[in-house]
């Protein structure tokens, strides 16, 4: 039995050290050394290559327009390039991000990935997506929006490409509005600061019937959405500019007020904090106004006569009447574990969904804001005000175009949004945060249980 | 040396092929797993680089004895098992003695109270948060209708954890029920028609027939109890996520934390051996205090001649 165990024992420890030595995928170019097909250069190849692409379950609209494009991709690449897509429900616990982990564990990421912008900073520092910039000829990125590029660079190299952008805007039942004798602002700088936002949805907060009407909802998981929606709340930042600590921004003064308001707004009766988005459209709504993203916006078309008379307006300003609005979307980048075979190819695959042509059609049947600049100009919507989306479309071009705030650039993002979130729910939903010293002790545990799991991760 | 016989060798190879599967399976999803992580929990092992892993002796270990959330999920886990325990064994117990009575309509209680254990804990605890809510919740309703104000139940540090012991103790009973009812109907009728001469009351044949005699089914339903309950996860996953700020976090749920969500394997796996070595240790215990009160039950038949 003796024998047995410690045969057992010897091949349980071959089989991690092998795990290890397994691991690793190919090389990565060095800056500078370009690899791929310049403007105009037509992909050859002898024989045809398979290429694997992961992406998360979307919703109607997105499902359709990713079958639509792919299926046009392999029809145009026929012979040469063939993209066989998997898609994996991405949940409200990151079983998405879970799922990369593990395949980046065990040598089996797809060929192309789509993640979330954020999180390009980690992948990018594990290896687990390689940069293309040795793919992308000079000057194809010029047409993106900036902040875009930005989100998708790490370290001066371009990990990834981004076909549409989010943002999170202002939605409200113009029916309860008007009734209320409420008006929305329609200019940037007419935007209601948090303050004023407040003072409204107090306003608009009333029993209706037998139940409670909020003024405004808060909806979301807490997964990552309270911190992308919350974080241009910390005026003076969350996290220092490495991206390695929060301590003293996340649980700063600023950050202490910024919860303080928070509270503020379910203290006041403001606030419905355990709502989804249905309660807002509802027939007989829950909440008058709606803190949400962009990607709402098809599921609220979807629902069509089924959803109420609805309208956005901008993300609240700060006192001085400045607007940094939350933005960032998916973005598509190319694994370590793609061989070096595979990965011009890879990157053809890219530049088609990320083509002029893709970024229209995917922010037209997806309602999102398209990546790239040149579009808020020639797409009706966000450019003619005669178009019946203009009202909607044209806010929302405005406060990605001048005011966008990227989500935290930090390796350690999963556990930055996972924590701020957390403390954020606990500050507008438990009953043991009711002052500014309660509010500032979460903020400190969320900070140093941060600063400890970065501190765990290796930079490289 | 002995000569083995062929029908010998025969014997002995059907034997080993009846151990087979279980020797692989158990090797395969037991063994080196647990060597596994017996061998992560030395290294800085990130599951997105697997590659860089180094051996980092016993850091992981070190770093747990300071990191104050795994001493709260310790604490939270400790607080579970002893409020969970020893109530759900005892509700499981009475609800056991009063559907052991032959009585019309006994069927449908035991229907009724194995009910929730046969229903999925993610729907139950899903049932649970709606019950549990400050606005609408039922607990709360009914609460009101005492005069009592709103509770905040799974958003109250300090009930959010005593509100998942009660909704486990609810759901996890029934189980307990039917092996207290099995050990119940192996009670011998003649003992009972003995004290029934004796004129012994209801009292004295609980606790002078009936829990002795069930004593051994008992130590067994404690112990599947206390190892679930160590194991808990489902439950805190599902209504609170750890929070509100960290109260129910549990150290099952703080090792898929670590291990899973922020990909720290070589610390989640320090966790994990370390909750590993609980369970050897309280299991060595057990095996103790079991062999001490044989030897003492041995004493006292030698002593005092079973009296």
């Amino acid at each position: 039995m003796k024998k047995f165990l410690a045969v057992i024992c010897a091949l349980a420890l071959g089989a991690g050290c092998m795990l290890f030595a397994a691991c690793g995928g190919g090389s990565t170019a060095g800056s500078g050394e370009f690899l791929g097909l310049e403007e105009g250069e037509e992909f050859v190849t002898d024989e045809e290559i398979a290429l694997t692409f992961t992406r998360p379950t979307g919703n109607d609209a997105q499902e359709a327009w990713w079958s639509e494009t792919i299926a046009a991709f392999n029809e145009k690449y026929e012979g040469r390039i063939r993209v066989s897509e998997t898609t994996v429900t991405r949940g409200n616990s990151r079983e998405y991000e879970q799922r990369i982990s593990i395949w980046a564990a065990s040598d089996s990421l797809p060929d192309v990935l789509y993640v979330d912008g954020p999180f390009i900073s980690n992948y990018a520092n594990s290896g687990v997506l390689i940069p293309i910039d040795n793919y992308i000829y000079e000057g194809y990125t010029d047409g993106f929006l900036e902040y875009v590029n930005e989100q998708n660079t790490y370290n001066d190299r371009l990990y990834a490409l981004s076909i549409v952008d989010s943002t999170v805007v202002l939605f409200y039942n113009k029916d309860v509005l008007a009734d209320e004798n409420v008006t929305v602002p329609t200019e940037l700088e007419g935007a209601w600061t948090w303050d004023e936002l407040k003072t409204t949805a107090e306003e608009l907060t009333a029993r209706v019937g037998s139940r409670k009407r909020y003024g405004l909802q808060i909806a979301g998981d807490a997964g990552e959405w309270l911190s992308y929606v919350f974080t241009p709340l910390w005026e003076e930042g969350v996290i220092s500019s490495d991206g390695l600590t929060t301590t003293g921004y996340l649980n700063g003064d600023a950050g202490i007020d910024a919860g303080v308001y928070l509270r503020s707004l379910v203290d006041d009766g403001a606030v419905y904090a355990s709502a989804t988005s249905s309660d807002f459209s509802a027939e007989s709504p829950a909440a008058s106004m709606a803190l949400m993203g962009t990607q709402n916006i098809s599921e609220f078309f979807e629902l069509g006569d089924e959803m109420c008379d609805w309208g956005v307006t901008f993300y609240p300003a700060s006192e001085d009447g400045s607007i940094s609005a939350p933005c960032g979307g998916w973005t598509l980048g190319i694994t370590n574990d793609c061989s070096e075979g595979k990965r011009v190819a890879a990157s053809e695959f890219i530049k088609y969904l990320t083509s002029a042509e893709s970024c229209e059609s995917c922010a037209r049947a997806t309602s999102s804001p398209p990546s790239r600049t040149a579009l808020y100009d020639t797409m009706p919507e966000y450019s003619d005000p005669s178009n019946e989306y203009y009202e909607i479309f044209s806010i929302i071009k405005e406060q990605i175009v001048t005011c966008a705030q990227l989500r935290p650039k930090t390796v350690g993002y999963e556990v930055f949004s996972t924590e701020m979130s957390k403390a954020i729910k606990d500050i507008l939903t438990s009953s043991n945060y009711g002052s500014r010293d309660s509010i500032r002790t979460r903020l400190t545990t969320a900070a140093t249980t941060i600063d400890a799991s970065i501190e765990q991760i290796k930079i490289y | 040396m002995n000569k083995v016989s062929a029908r010998q060798k025969r014997i002995n190879f059907t034997g080993w092929m009846f151990m087979l599967p279980a020797l692989v399976f158990g090797t395969v999803f037991l063994i080196v797993p647990i060597v596994m992580c017996f061998v992560f929990s030395f290294t800085d092992f990130y599951m997105l680089r697997p590659e860089s892993t180094l051996f980092v002796g016993f850091e992981n270990y070190v770093d747990l004895f300071s990191d104050a959330i795994f001493g709260k999920a310790i604490t939270n886990t400790l607080l579970f098992v002893v409020v969970v325990v020893p109530l759900q064994c005892l509700l499981a117990l009475v609800l056991a003695l009063l559907v052991n009575k032959r009585w019309r309509g006994c069927g449908v209680f035991k229907l009724a109270y194995f009910a929730p254990v046969i229903t999925s804990m993610t729907v139950v605890a899903l049932l649970f948060q709606i019950f549990y809510q400050r606005d609408g919740g039922i607990f709360n309703l009914l609460l009101s209708l005492f005069g009592v104000e709103a509770q905040g139940f799974l958003q109250d540090e300090g009930q959010a954890m005593l509100c998942i012991c009660f909704m486990s103790v609810w759901q996890g009973a029934g189980y307990q029920m039917i092996i207290f009812l099995a050990g119940l109907q192996g009670v011998s009728r003649e003992l009972y028609e003995a004290a029934d001469i004796d004129a012994a009351n209801a009292w004295d044949k609980l606790v002078h027939i009936t829990l002795p005699s069930i004593a051994p089914v008992t130590g067994f339903v404690v112990i599947i109890t206390l190892v679930g309950a160590f194991k808990v996860f489902t439950q805190v996953q599902i209504m609170t996520n750890g929070g509100p700020n960290n109260s129910t976090i549990t150290v099952v749920y703080y090792i898929f934390q670590k291990g899973m969500s922020e990909q720290l394997v070589g610390y989640g796996s320090a966790i994990s051996m370390l909750f590993t070595l609980v369970f050897v240790a309280a299991s060595l215990l057990r095996g103790g205090a079991a062999k001490g009160v044989g030897l003492y039950r041995r004493y006292r038949e030698r002593v005092l001649g079973g009296y």
